[in-house]
């Protein structure tokens, strides 16, 4: 059964295998594409490949419905009726190039860069090509939706470490798992394995989440946690740890900066305090307080739930603080400091290359941590409010046009009415991406992306990834993809970058994605060619690399007080805030809106807002569920399987009520949806994308992340005719 | 002949559907038909605790198998390694009206024969008996993430069983699997939920 090699399943002398990496999410496993005539017949998991051994999610084992659907975006795209009418005439790329260099010079002539924004979604691998367009355009409106998704991490990295990178669990030597707003089995399931072999080795296992998961069922301690109270909860913890004196004495004084200030800052912060604001009984809190302090190693696993909330980087904070207390930093079996192989982080985006009076303009909407200058990462402007009010109102500029590739706002991003109503007035607009998305339905010139068997790429060569795919053992990796087939005219965002720089007479980019490579592998010492053919290129794992120089930050410490974050305005230490729309802060809503709204929790077939058109995806979920305990749907009299409305102060959307026991009766959880082959423009958003009610304002006032998690709404059920 | 046979180790299950995707690729299968499916049990209060459990789901490949005593056309069939097959052709060429899917009511499994309206046939789990024959693994087994599938001769599963506390867990009540004596076999929890 064992050693599979390419060449026997090869059944036909047409038929070609083409060795590459899945990025079905931001991905990293390996597969053989098995290629005839241009399509892709067969993916199989690549058994050598270091992380995924063979094995493969079920978005990788679909990505033929995913290149070869008949609704793929293949050929530029030029609006001819009204915005979001849905005419279009098909056009050249060459047209598509010059259209869009010509709008983009006359808007920076006529209003200034600045009038222009372009960014991306999660992205596949452009994160930095995206900024150093943007730097090199002369925007400092480069988005990337860091502020509620990975940045508050970097943030809290960058002011506890000098360095904007995620503290990654390490699953493979851990005591002590802690599972914080993160169900790695349905976010990262090729992750999974190695969780269950912690188990397995005898690892303890805390679960912090409001809904009853299996990573739940399977924890010593399961934190069924109020949505919102996380920060208390980290920080009565943190409490227990130095009140009980469980910390690492020895890491604290030689590494730690700020002890004195925590701990006196914490005393107020007991578990007593905690439990009406958590939900948790204090001495519960006490007990996971303990397992983790004590269990050495340990490791955290932050997810994006603590994100979309206000107070997002000082909660994750927080945790890093966690960690430093009891010396789980950089150790095995602790949080990794991951250094990408390619060197730093965000290393090419190019930030210098915008001018700082051009990057002062920047529409932060005042959350001075969003990016940039300071800790690296290619998030500028403040995707919510401020860039809606440039749109809709011209203030403080107005902003003219926007450049989006693997982005759909209309879907993902919170409050969908404010970014519908941005996108009306917008005077251009440009998405790429697979489909037509509610995104690019109101564009004036849609470009047809390259889904990943389309492109070749050095695979996330300086992004810090939240993911282990590229890390077994003792090792990182970058990997090549490889091209395998083309759909219609499809472009991966370098190639467009690339051509797009050129019209524009910019710097920074080439003439050729292969030229791109080479600059990049420059460290590594080989060339793109050579490293097409390896596949991968492995740097070994160094642990404790505070040792080595690696704290950056100004003490040269761990900085549980930051003096940084201080000069800025803001706490030098994490506290505890409560979300604009709880029912500790807004009583008076709390009342007419009596249940708490957490959505988007990950669905292993699904990524973010992509893949709901991937028919045998599809299959497995076919519509948005919404969460509720019997004694909510007693209460409001829906059965299983009704449609039920889903209505905050901002409107009502509908999805499915499906019972059960694992959430409190006082929380709803409801899914991100939309309906891909519903008529355009909406398909279907109004109908139950539940970003239609969740808010956008008022957000972090650090690095602007919205509330997506923890709001007030009440349920009902569909009635018949509507 | 060797049976062969697919040992399920649900206790690693994470609900990715993963080896219902794999399946859907390998028979090329439109939407509808699901020869292998997972369900989600749970979660539920099991004396003080609270349980949540994935159960990957298929044919059970029965040593006596009632969809195929049920079949008037004799249409489904067991191979040499005990798998049960369907044959298409006579499958394709029996009037559906007249055999009214009689396999489908027969199979007290929770995955009976899947009925494919694009080829007129039901279908379910053939083991991947193509990719065997090569020497592969089936695609859901090779797939699953977590090694909750194992596919062997019987002989190689009965070992595992017998390390594991040489207990298997029935899923379609006891009655059909004394009489169906299926080759799909379940283990349960390594760590039992008393504790």
């Amino acid at each position: 059964m064992k050693g599979i090699t390419v060449k026997n399943s090869e059944t036909n002398s047409e038929e070609r295998v083409v060795k590459t990496q899945c990025y079905s999410c931001r991905g990293g496993c390996g597969v053989f594409l098995h290629i005839k005539d241009n399509k892709i017949v067969k993916v199989e998991g690549d058994p050598e490949h270091p992380v995924s051994k063979g094995t493969l999610c079920p978005k990788g084992l679909a990505v033929k419905q995913l290149v070869h659907h008949p609704d793929r975006l293949k050929y530029p795209l030029k609006r001819v009726g009204k915005r979001g009418e849905g005419k279009w005439e098909r056009i050249s790329w060459d047209q598509a190039y010059n259209e869009i260099a010509e709008k983009f010079q006359e808007i920076k002539k006529k209003y200034g860069a600045e009038a222009i924004t372009g960014g991306i979604g999660t992205g596949r691998n452009h994160n930095d090509w995206s900024a150093r367009f943007w730097n090199h355009l002369g925007t400092p409106n480069a988005n990337d939706p860091m502020h509620f998704c990975m940045g508050p991490r970097c943030v809290a990295g960058y002011y506890s470490i000098g360095i904007p990178a995620p503290l990654d669990p390490h699953y493979t030597a851990t005591n002590c798992l802690v599972a914080w707003g993160r169900n790695e089995l349905h976010s990262h399931p090729s992750i999974g394995r190695y969780i269950f072999d912690a188990f397995e080795r005898g690892s303890k296992l805390i679960v912090i989440d409001p809904r009853f998961t299996k990573l739940a069922s399977r924890a010593d301690i399961w934190l069924q946690i109020r949505p919102g109270g996380d920060s208390a909860l980290a920080l009565s913890m943190i409490h227990t740890i130095i009140g009980e004196e469980l910390y690492d004495k020895k890491f604290v004084t030689e590494w730690c900066h700020g002890f004195e200030e925590l701990k006196e800052h914490v005393k107020k912060h007991t578990p007593e305090w905690a439990e009406p604001i958590t939900w948790i009984p204090a001495g519960k809190i006490r007990d996971a307080a303990r397992l983790y302090a004590t269990s050495k190693p340990a490791c955290f696993a932050p997810g994006v739930a603590v994100e979309m909330q206000m107070n997002s980087y000082q909660t994750q904070r927080a945790l890093y603080i966690m960690a430093a207390l009891t010396g789980n930093i950089d150790v095995p079996g602790g949080n990794i400091l991951r250094v990408p192989p390619l060197g730093g982080f965000f290393l090419y985006c190019d930030n210098d290359a915008l001018a700082p009076e051009q990057r002062a303009k920047a529409l932060t909407g005042g959350a001075k941590l969003i990016g940039g200058h300071a800790w690296g990462p290619p998030n500028f402007v403040l995707e919510g409010p401020p860039l809606w009010q440039a749109i809709t109102a011209g203030k403080p500029y107005p902003v003219k046009a926007i450049f989006w590739m693997a982005h759909n706002p209309v879907v993902g991003l919170p409050n969908t009415k404010a970014v519908i109503e941005a996108l009306e007035k917008i005077e251009f607009l440009v998405v790429g991406d697979f489909f037509m998305t509610p995104t690019a339905e109101m564009a004036d010139i849609v470009l047809p992306n390259a889904t990943w068997p389309e492109r070749s790429e050095v695979g996330w060569f300086t992004t810090p990834l939240e993911h282990l795919q590229f890390w077994d053992k003792d090792d990182m990796a970058v990997f090549a993809w490889v091209k395998a087939v083309q759909v219609g005219e499809t472009k991966s965002e370098l190639e467009i970058y690339n051509e797009l720089a050129k019209r524009l007479k910019i710097g920074g980019f080439w003439d050729t994605i292969e030229e791109a490579f080479d600059f990049l592998l420059k460290p590594t010492g080989v060339t793109w060619e050579e490293f097409k053919k390896l596949g991968i290129i492995r740097k070994p794992m160094v642990w404790r690399k505070y040792e080595k120089g690696l704290f950056h930050t100004p003490s040269g410490k761990f900085e549980l007080y930051s003096e940084r974050l201080k000069e800025l305005g803001y706490p030098p230490m994490p506290e505890y805030v409560e979300g604009p729309e709880s029912p500790i802060s807004a009583k008076s809503t709390a009342r007419e809106y009596p249940l708490i709204l957490i959505t988007g929790s990950r669905i292993p077939v699904y990524y973010h807002t992509d893949q709901r058109n991937i028919p045998w995806l599809r299959e497995c979920y076919p519509e948005p569920l919404l969460e509720m305990h019997p004694d909510t749907a007693a209460k409001y009299g829906i059965k299983e399987g009704d449609w039920v409305w889903i209505e905050t102060k901002r409107g009502r959307v509908k999805q499915k009520a499906k019972i059960t026991l694992g959430i409190d009766p006082k929380v709803v959880h409801a899914v991100r949806w939309w309906y891909p082959e519903k008529p355009g423009p909406d398909h279907g958003i109004w109908e139950s994308s539940i970003n239609v009610v969740t808010l956008d304002s008022p957000y972090d006032p650090g690095i602007g992340s919205p509330t997506m998690r923890g709001l007030l709404c009440k349920i009902y059920r569909v009635e018949e005719e509507e | 002949m060797e049976k062969y046979g697919i040992l399920i180790d649900f206790d690693r299950c994470q609900g990715c559907n993963a080896c219902e995707v794999a399946c859907k690729q390998e028979n090329e299968l439109p939407v509808g038909p699901r020869l292998k499916q997972v369900l989600t049990i749970g979660p539920e209060k099991v004396g003080r605790r609270l349980i949540t459990e994935y159960l990957p789901v298929m044919c059970m490949h029965c040593e006596n198998p009632a969809c195929a005593a049920a079949c008037p056309a004799e249409a489904i069939v067991k191979d040499a390694h005990g798998i049960t097959l369907v044959n298409e052709k006579k499958c394709r060429d029996t009037d559906k009206d007249s055999c009214k899917k009689a396999c489908i009511p027969a199979c007290p499994y929770p995955v009976p024969p899947q009925y494919n309206p694009e080829k007129d046939i039901v279908q379910m789990c053939n083991m991947c008996n193509q990719r065997v024959s090569r020497g592969e693994e089936p695609s859901c087994v090779k797939h699953c993430i977590n090694e909750v599938l194992k596919f062997g001769t019987m002989e190689k599963l009965s070992k595992i069983i017998q390390e594991r506390g040489n207990q298997t867990i029935t899923i379609g009540g006891v009655l059909p699997n004394v009489f169906c004596r299926p080759l799909v076999m379940y283990i349960p929890a390594k760590i039992p939920y008393t504790q």
